[in-house]
């Protein structure tokens, strides 16, 4: 029951953004014309740390402009529609678990980009990538619950990111620290201590979300 | 009466915490010692000591004074008093044993061991080892006064350990007591526990304010800057903001009882990821204040018997003064609002 209330959530997520084409191709473009950006004002980034932190930086704000819309999209007519045919936690889940997978999908594309189109300086290219993924991961599941919240409040962008970067600091250090680990080629106590913060951040950021989600949704 | 003697208690806390930490003196100790010879084991050298709190005059007929090397004592020949803080210490000749750095030791009965580690380099290369080998005469190490420790660097500004620990945990307090309020409120939906969480938000944003600038003029005096890249300070600055974007979010909702879910929600989620901010992550990296990256914590020696029953009385003092400005605060917008 759950899980096909989930199943069918999610697969309605993936129609609304196959149907609206532009949205995906927007936070893409947002991305790539970034890249571009901080290819032009910095030429080249020879410094590692400063080459990792700006990756993550366009990272956290193309988390912020995908996200936003999350929730804030929906009409106030489909929400209440969609919350008397399904159980609100299912489409918070169902949320969490779209965005989970498509800023991973983004993390992995934007790397793809960002190393081709700046540089790319990482020895250990596979803690590189399992970085990306669990630091994507974490992020999407705290902007889903803040993109909930905000679009209680108003609904606008720098809402989101006020409310968004302060709480999901932590998230973004323990992935700066993770990645930094896997660019100088360093695997060890440091690095897996990072990986487990970022896995029980991820953790407790969803729990609490799903616990604190049945007080937000109603109006 | 009886029903407010937790404010009593607040209010004595507080005054003893501030009268004994202001009127406590600190205990006597040496700030600088300067060697009139580059090369110690020439000749005689003398080394002028300028103590602090000290006194040297008072206690002349007492007064000893050696050098320490590799646990070597070498004791000095003549102590010349200039005045109860000045003193000019005469040394025999002497070469090191193994590290070119001497530790100065002073003693008598009324100031007790004065110690300054690494007081005097001499550019002597290592060679013959001390020459004359002294026993320094010590009654008793024992401190027979009431004073806080003596601490290089750290000196009469050891007192702000009573004003600004206390600020954090005093903003610690004050959220967890927000905390609190916001399960009451998503409990019943009772938007008076809305509001005491509201309040006692805004008074543990002010303790944090607080908090900051007691530690940055601290941090000035000791590490030598305003500001420091230090986990613990930008966790808690961190903290800070996110606490204030909740009273943004607070501002841009219309309706109370939306405002109240919504806001709860947004606490209770600052409030986990404070704990990970301040809790956890000062652990995984290293941090400039005391106890944390290899810095001995101030109850590894300092707490142990004049400072920890002024510090915890700060501490509990600031606790409640902090619960009840922020009860009074919610009172006052409870009178205003039946006003209007």
């Amino acid at each position: 029951m759950w899980t096909r209330q989930i199943g069918k959530l999610v697969k309605r997520e993936l129609l609304n953004e196959t149907r609206q084409q532009y949205a995906v191709f927007g936070i893409i473009l947002f991305v790539v014309s970034t890249i571009f950006i901080a290819r032009f004002s910095f030429k080249a980034v020879k410094d590692i740390p400063t080459w990792n932190a700006l990756f993550w930086i366009i990272m956290l704000f193309a988390a912020v402009t995908g996200i936003a819309r999350s929730f804030a999209q929906e009409s106030r007519g489909k929400l209440l529609y969609l919350y008397t045919v399904a159980d609100p936690r299912a489409l918070l889940v169902a949320k969490m678990i779209y965005n989970n997978i498509s800023l991973v999908a983004l993390g992995l594309a934007g790397i793809a980009i960002y190393g081709f189109l700046i540089e790319f300086p990482v020895q250990n290219v596979g803690l590189y990538i399992l970085a990306i993924v669990l630091g994507c991961s974490a992020l999407a599941s705290g902007f889903t619950m803040i993109s909930a919240i905000a679009s209680k409040g108003g609904n606008n962008f720098a809402l989101m990111a006020i409310l968004g970067f302060p709480v999901l600091l932590p998230v973004l250090m323990a992935g700066i620290r993770l990645s930094k680990f896997a660019a100088d080629g360093l695997t060890g106590d440091g690095a897996w201590q990072y990986a487990g913060l970022l896995i029980a951040l991820n953790v407790a950021v969803s729990a609490l979300a799903y616990l604190l989600f049945p007080y937000l949704w109603r109006d | 009466m009886l029903r407010n003697w937790w404010k009593f208690l607040g209010v004595l806390l507080l005054a003893y915490s501030i009268y004994a930490g202001l009127a406590t003196p600190l205990a006597p100790g040496i700030i600088s010692a300067k060697s009139s010879a580059t090369y110690t084991s020439d000749s005689t050298f003398t080394v002028t000591v300028f103590g602090y709190n000290t006194r040297f005059q008072t206690e002349q007929s007492g007064l000893h004074a050696w050098l320490m090397n590799n646990d070597k004592p070498v004791c000095a020949i003549r102590v010349e008093v200039i005045d109860e803080t000045h003193a000019v210490l005469h040394f025999p000749p002497v070469a090191p044993i193994k590290d070119p750095l001497f530790t100065l030791k002073m003693h008598s009965t009324g100031d007790g061991l004065l110690v300054m580690e690494n007081a005097i380099w001499t550019a002597d290369t290592v060679t013959a080892g001390l020459t004359q080998v002294c026993q320094p005469k010590v009654a008793s190490e024992d401190q027979n006064y009431h004073a806080y420790p003596f601490r290089y660097i750290l000196y009469e500004s050891i007192r702000n350990l009573f004003l600004h620990v206390p600020m954090w945990f005093a903003m610690i307090a004050l959220l967890s007591w927000s905390l609190y309020n916001n399960f009451r409120y998503l409990r019943g939906f009772n938007i008076n526990y809305d509001h005491r969480a509201h309040e006692s938000v805004k008074v543990a944003l002010v303790f944090g304010m607080l908090g900051l600038i007691t530690g940055s003029i601290w941090a000035r005096s000791t590490w030598g800057a305003w500001w420091v890249d230090d986990t613990k300070l930008n966790g808690t600055a961190i903290t800070m903001l996110s606490y204030l974007a909740y009273l943004v979010l607070r501002n841009s909702i219309e309706d109370e009882q939306k405002r109240a879910r919504v806001s709860s929600i947004y606490s209770i989620f600052a409030y986990v990821m404070m704990l990970v901010l301040i809790g956890l992550l000062p652990r995984l990296n290293d941090s400039l204040h005391p106890g944390n990256g290899g810095n001995p914590a101030f109850s590894n020696y300092d707490l142990d018997n004049t400072m920890r029953p002024v510090f915890y009385a700060a501490v509990l003092g600031w606790i409640i003064i902090g619960i009840w400005i922020s009860g009074i605060r919610y009172r006052m917008r409870k009178l205003k609002e039946a006003h209007t």
